[in-house]
Order: C-alpha cells, then structure tokens, then sequence
C-alpha cells in the first residue's frame, strides 16, 4: 500500500458492459505506457470465477471519495459516467515501475488494487494532482454522495480478498510432444 | 492461485464471441462523444504505426496469436504499443508489448534479458508486416526492429477462449526460424489472405536488412534452455497503512 502511482486511463469500450483502457504516467504526449486495465459491470464481475474475483477491484471508494476524475468533462457529464463506474470493478496490470525510476519497463507485470477507504491514499500524491488538474476533492465528493456502489455489495472476494497478491516467475519445460529446439547450442 | 498456465474456472465468459455484455447505450455513445471532443487524450494520438505480426506463448509453444501492435516511438530507442486481436473498432486489447534497440538491450541484467526476444527473424522473413504500407517506405522502420528485442506481455487469451480477461499475464515470445518457433502456415495465410499480401515475397527485399551481429543466448530463451515462463498470482502480506480494503 505504501508505493502508490498517479494514473491516467485512456478507455473505450467494447460494450455496455465492458472497458479496456490503456494506462499512462501523464496526460502529455511523451507519456510513458506503464499498464492497462479492463472494466466490467457489475452483472458481468458475478459471472467470473471466484478466484478470478480476487484479481479484480472495486471502483466505488475511488468514485466516491472524488480520487477518481474525468478531466475536463463537466460535472453533470461526468457524474453520469461516474455512476456506472462507481458500480463497476476493474483488473489492472502493470508494467513499468516508474515510482521506482526504472527508465525501462523491467521485470514482472505487477497487479494492482485501488483504494477502498480513507486513510489509505498519500496525501501529498493527491495534493500534488488535485492542484495540476484543477481538482476540489472535498466539493466532489459532496457532488457525488448521491452515488450508490455495486448492487450487492462490494463482493467479499474483490480486493485481493483482503489480501496481497504478488506476481512470481516460473520456469516450464516445453511440452513432450512439441520437437525440441534446434540442437545447435552456443558455448559463451 | 492463478496462473498463466492454468485454466480458469467454469464460468459462462467462455467461448468465441465478442466479450458478453449488453451493446452500447445511446447515452454511453454520447459521453464517449463528449469526452473525445473536450478531452486532449494526447498519450493515445501519438501512436504513428500499425504492425502485424504473430506471437507464441512462452508456456505453451503450440499456441500462436495474430497481434495488431499500435506503436508510439518515444525515443531513438524505444517503442511502446498496445497490441490488439485485429485492427477492428472492437478489437480486444491483448497486452503491451514494449521493444527496445539492442543497444538498450545489451546493458540488461540476464534476469531480465531472459523476459525479452528478438525481432530479426520475423522481420526478414516477411512475417512482420506494416499493413498497406509500401516495403520501400516501411523499410527505415523495419531496419530498426531488425536489430530490437520486444517484451509482450499478453493480458487477455483469448484465443483460448477466454470471453473477458482472466487469469494471470503470459509471457509471449517471436516466431524464430526453428521449431517449436516456427509460425504456423495456416495462422500465415490466414493474415496474408486479408491484407492481400505474400509474406514469403518479403524476404528477397528484406534480404539485406542488418541484424544483430550476435542474439543474446538469455533472449529468445526457449531456444538455448528449453523453457518457457509463466506466472502465478500468490498470496503476500500487503504493507499497510491503513486498513484494506
């Protein structure tokens, strides 16, 4: 919980139900592709596998507490957006882990959570984006009270099930029935 | 817990068709209208190229997928893509795929070298492609991703059926000129029937493009170590400082 990324999402989507975006570091045009993130309702979460479900997020804190922003959309605009958000739940991946300053993406896709209540977010990163965008979090959380989150409930097994979830690296042997490689090996 | 290796659970997102869910309201289409006139959305208007190619499971060698990469070229020495199923409006998103010149390259830890492959092979045998792009204008760009090295991760299998996104990310490796790495004809054919061309033809003309003067033995890995990779998704304890969730 302690490392914690700013987050822009460029989506669009292939249904009512569902969203793919891509995630970036800026808004800007020298913007670093560091994840992406797939959305879906509600109704479409339900039919996942439960251990699938641990993988996913829910959006409701993030929509209500007024983290999550449209920027440059009108309020009443955004807000109708919002409410179907604020429903939803996402599975994020990402890739480069440029809160550490690797200059390149290195390593493992990390999966990540979202917030889920007050205390967890870092101030200062907040602050520091709220200011850029132009963002009064305070008044829009006010704006967005009315909202109401998943039907049933935040699914008891989203959020990692309450749990850390990390990413580990294996080994496979290639299946029998495929030819081995070439056997020409190189001795450096 | 999930792995990449592993299939999912039952469930009813299983199957061929589109992702399930109900098609686009008039409102959603509005708000997207909206937003894509008020919003600038710089970062996702610098992609310049589009890519066709194939790539191969690293767990799963016998499992090949068509990519439509979208790439922006942030520097001399990088690309970063989005890469997508085909090049439809309702394309799903498979993954990312970042390349890098082997300059970059050379200087990675074999750790993580082990995670990259090379591009020379599917670009001088015709298997990459730049979709209606004429050889002699694609071909300072080919010339570059000769001598690259990619990471593709791929988030979605949906060639195995998945209707939404589910597991743990694979990583993905290139088509190579031995086997288990040789491209599958009928997945070849496939793409070459639609965009009308002849990958075979390709490489007379690519026949000269420089490639890397040695391929490190930790990319391409399967090659020299018989391996692929896959990842699970454990459990950990989360670092708090505050409650979750």
């Amino acid at each position: 919980m302690t490392r914690q990324v700013e987050a822009h999402h460029y989506c669009g989507h292939q249904n009512e139900e569902m969203r793919q975006c891509l995630i970036y570091d800026s808004p800007e045009a020298n913007a670093r592709l560091i994840g992406l993130e797939y959305i879906v309702s509600e109704n479409l979460f339900m039919t996942l596998p439960d251990e699938e479900k641990r993988l996913w997020h829910s959006h409701e804190y993030e929509v209500k507490s007024g983290l999550l922003v449209m920027p440059g959309i009108p309020g009443p605009i955004e807000r109708q957006d919002l409410e179907l958000v604020c429903k939803s739940y996402g599975k994020v991946y990402h890739f480069w882990q440029v809160d550490k300053g690797d200059s390149l993406p290195l390593g493992l896709p990390q999966l990540m959570m979202a917030f889920t209540r007050d205390g967890q977010v870092n101030n200062e990163l907040v602050q520091g984006c709220g200011k850029r965008l132009g963002v009064d979090y305070e008044k829009e959380r006010k704006n967005r009270e009315y909202m109401r989150g998943p039907e049933h409930g935040i699914h008891p097994l989203a959020n990692g099930g309450g749990k850390g979830l990390k990413t580990v690296l294996r080994e496979v042997d290639l299946p029998n029935d495929q030819p081995p490689p070439s056997a020409t090996r190189v001795f450096v | 817990m999930a792995s990449t290796d592993k299939s999912p659970g039952p469930t009813p997102a299983k199957g061929n068709e589109p992702p399930p869910g109900q098609s686009m309201s008039v409102g959603q289409h509005m708000i997207d209208k909206g937003a894509m006139m008020l919003q600038s959305l710089k970062p996702v208007k610098q992609f310049k190229q589009h890519l066709c190619s194939f790539a191969i499971y690293s767990h799963d060698m016998s499992r090949q997928i068509e990519t439509h990469h979208y790439c922006t070229r942030l520097n001399q020495d990088f690309l970063q893509c989005a890469v997508y199923d085909s090049d439809d409006s309702n394309a799903r998103l498979l993954g990312v795929e970042y390349i890098i010149s082997d300059r970059i390259f050379e200087d990675l830890p074999d750790e993580e070298k082990k995670l990259w492959h090379s591009h020379a092979y599917e670009v001088k045998s015709g298997l990459l492609i730049s979709p209606r792009v004429p050889e002699i204008v694609a071909m300072a760009e080919l010339e570059n991703l000769a001598k690259s090295y990619g990471k593709f991760w791929c988030t979605w299998q949906a060639d195995r059926g998945d209707r939404l996104p589910l597991g743990a990310p694979a990583l993905m490796m290139s088509p190579q000129g031995v086997s288990p790495g040789l491209a599958r004809p009928d997945l070849v054919h496939h793409r070459d029937a639609k965009y009308h061309v002849d990958s075979d033809s390709y490489k007379a003309s690519r026949l000269e493009i420089p490639e890397p003067e040695m391929i490190s033995p930790f990319a391409d890995y399967w090659k020299q170590h018989a391996k692929g990779f896959a990842i699970d998704i454990v459990d950990t304890d989360m670092k708090r400082t505050a409650p979750f969730p």
